[in-house]
């Protein structure tokens, strides 16, 4: 060998301080396979579904936040309620503990609750409609409804109190179930996405066994391969991921501008909050770790079957 | 160093390439390995070069017995022996410096380290102004002589070299084979399988001669 080392000039000269390249040519396989496009779709739908699942969680509060500490009294349209019975349901009402304030509905206003179902038209002046008390509670109280309940009934027959308790826990029901299956499509996008990467791992194995064969023969060992096909999945990952978030995204705020358009009170109100941009980066970082994690272990796995 | 004893090697259910091979190489010995095309010398150096295990026998290498070898020792094994294949094997989309960096880089040396290595390795073999140049742009001795500074990179207790002065003229030839006898100098226990008779008539070192499988002359210590 030479007795003197070359010189610092000439390292330089010859661009050699850069780092050292790849000892696997994996884009070759990458090319043929385009795991960061399927990684991209996965991201995507993954996004959506946590998106979805976050903003009925946070619906499902609002609801709730909402509607405690309300009751409707209803004295039934049939009825037709004097003046001196909403007086007697009123005072009732105003004496008990823990009742803040009772506000009888005008019939304007009953009116315009019955709008989504019954149309603004001149049906709803001629048709009947019941005596709403709208009553509000103080925080923290919880009234026993059945004794309540007696005390109107003597009152004005008929009367009935909804404390809202059954339509909440309907809705609260409808927004865990979403939920839920917002996570299963989140784990079925996770289990296709490691899939996908084992199949790109695979075919980029074969296709460069030789030079796989040749890195054993001058000492690497399987973590110095495996680390190659980890690193490349890692990248090719995170920037399908990146892609699938940036689209899903868009589609969100695609949604938001629609929203009031679409005058649903069923599409729950979406707006960009630190929970979700929380869980979009972790779709991101979760799906790149994925596919870099599950290259390591298939090559991992695949090479300890070798000599 | 290296001893076989009652070796065999088929490939599937094929007839024995290699039949009793007995065989004992001292540390820092040098021998050449003859014999016709087809007699099994390739074979015979990829044993040696732990790249496949024989069918039977016990092949003994550095100190060490193959059968009872854990595959995760086999890095650490390999990593003390050079090989120059006789079809080069380099990686076609590295730079001549990065093919024969490989070595250092699977061990895990020091960047810096690697490259003042490679440099003044390829600049004594010829190379000094093809250090970026991909194997593709290399005439077929150039090549050659990037696989065996590849081979020597790591200073290997035993080099093993497949037909290495093949596609190069007497006079690289020549300065190959010093390269050889230096590190047999520095310790390094050398085989070179080889049809160039004017290589070990100018050498004195012994020749094991391959012949249907079988070692049919023993060699004489070094």
């Amino acid at each position: 060998m030479a007795s003197s080392l070359p010189s610092r000039d000439l390292l330089h000269r010859t661009g050699l301080t850069a780092g050292p390249g790849p000892a696997l040519r994996l884009r070759e396989a990458r090319a043929k396979l385009r795991l960061d496009w399927i990684v991209a779709a996965m991201a995507f739908l993954a996004a959506l579904a946590f998106a979805g699942a976050l903003t009925m969680s946070d619906q499902a509060t609002r609801w709730r936040a909402s509607l405690s500490g309300n009751l409707t009294v209803e004295i039934p349209a049939e009825r037709g309620a004097s003046a001196a019975d909403l007086s007697a349901v009123l005072a009732a009402l105003r004496a008990t503990p823990g009742v803040l304030r009772a506000d009888p509905l005008t019939r304007d206003e009953v009116g315009r609750l019955l709008i989504p179902w019954l149309g603004g038209g001149a049906l709803i002046e001629t048709l009947p409609v019941p005596q709403l008390i709208d009553v509000v509670l103080a925080p923290d109280v919880v009234l026993d409804m059945p004794a309540l309940a007696r005390r109107l009934a003597g009152t004005v027959p008929g009367i009935t109190i909804d404390d809202h308790g059954r339509w909440v826990g309907q809705l609260l029901r409808l927004a865990t179930l979403a939920s839920l299956c917002a996570f299963v499509i989140v784990g079925i996008v996770a289990l296709s996405a490691v899939v996908a990467a084992t199949i790109a791992t695979r075919a980029g194995l074969a296709l460069h066994h030789e030079a796989i064969d040749l890195l054993h023969l001058i000492g690497a060992d399987d973590r110095y391969i495996a680390s190659e096909f980890a690193r490349e999945a890692l990248l090719l990952g995170l920037r399908g991921s990146l892609l699938g978030v940036a689209l899903a995204i868009g589609a969100l705020y695609l949604l938001i501008a629609l929203a009031p358009a679409l005058e649903s009170v069923l599409i729950p109100t979406l707006a960009p909050r630190p929970a979700s941009i929380a869980a979009l980066t972790l779709v991101t970082v979760v799906a790149g770790g994925l596919c870099g994690f599950t290259a390591w272990a298939t090559v991992m796995s695949e090479l300890r079957k070798q000599m | 160093m290296v001893r076989f004893e009652n070796v065999g090697l088929r490939y599937g259910l094929g007839p024995e390439i290699l039949r009793d091979i007995y065989l004992d190489l001292a540390p820092g010995s040098f021998h050449f390995l003859t014999g016709p095309s087809g007699a099994g010398k390739s074979s015979l150096l990829s044993l040696l070069y732990v790249a496949r295990r024989p069918t039977r026998g016990i092949i003994t290498l550095l100190g060490r017995d193959l059968a009872t070898l854990r595959r995760s020792e086999l890095p650490g094994l390999r990593r003390q022996i050079g090989v120059v294949f006789q079809e080069f094997r380099l990686l076609p989309h590295l730079s001549a410096l990065d093919n024969v960096a490989l070595p250092l880089r699977v061990s895990g040396l020091d960047e810096e380290q690697v490259k003042d290595h490679v440099v003044e390795l390829l600049t004594w073999v010829g190379l000094g102004d093809h250090l970026h140049a991909k194997p593709a742009t290399l005439s077929g001795g150039q090549q050659q002589r990037v696989a065996i500074a590849r081979a020597v990179i790591t200073r290997p207790r035993l080099l093993v070299a497949d037909e290495p002065t093949g596609n190069v003229d007497d006079r690289i030839a020549l300065r190959l084979m010093h390269l050889f006898e230096e590190l047999h100098r520095l310790g390094t226990t050398v085989v070179v399988a080889t049809h160039n008779t004017n290589l070990i008539a100018r050498s004195r070192h012994p020749e094991l001669r391959l012949d249907g499988g079988r070692i049919t002359r023993v060699p004489r210590a070094a």
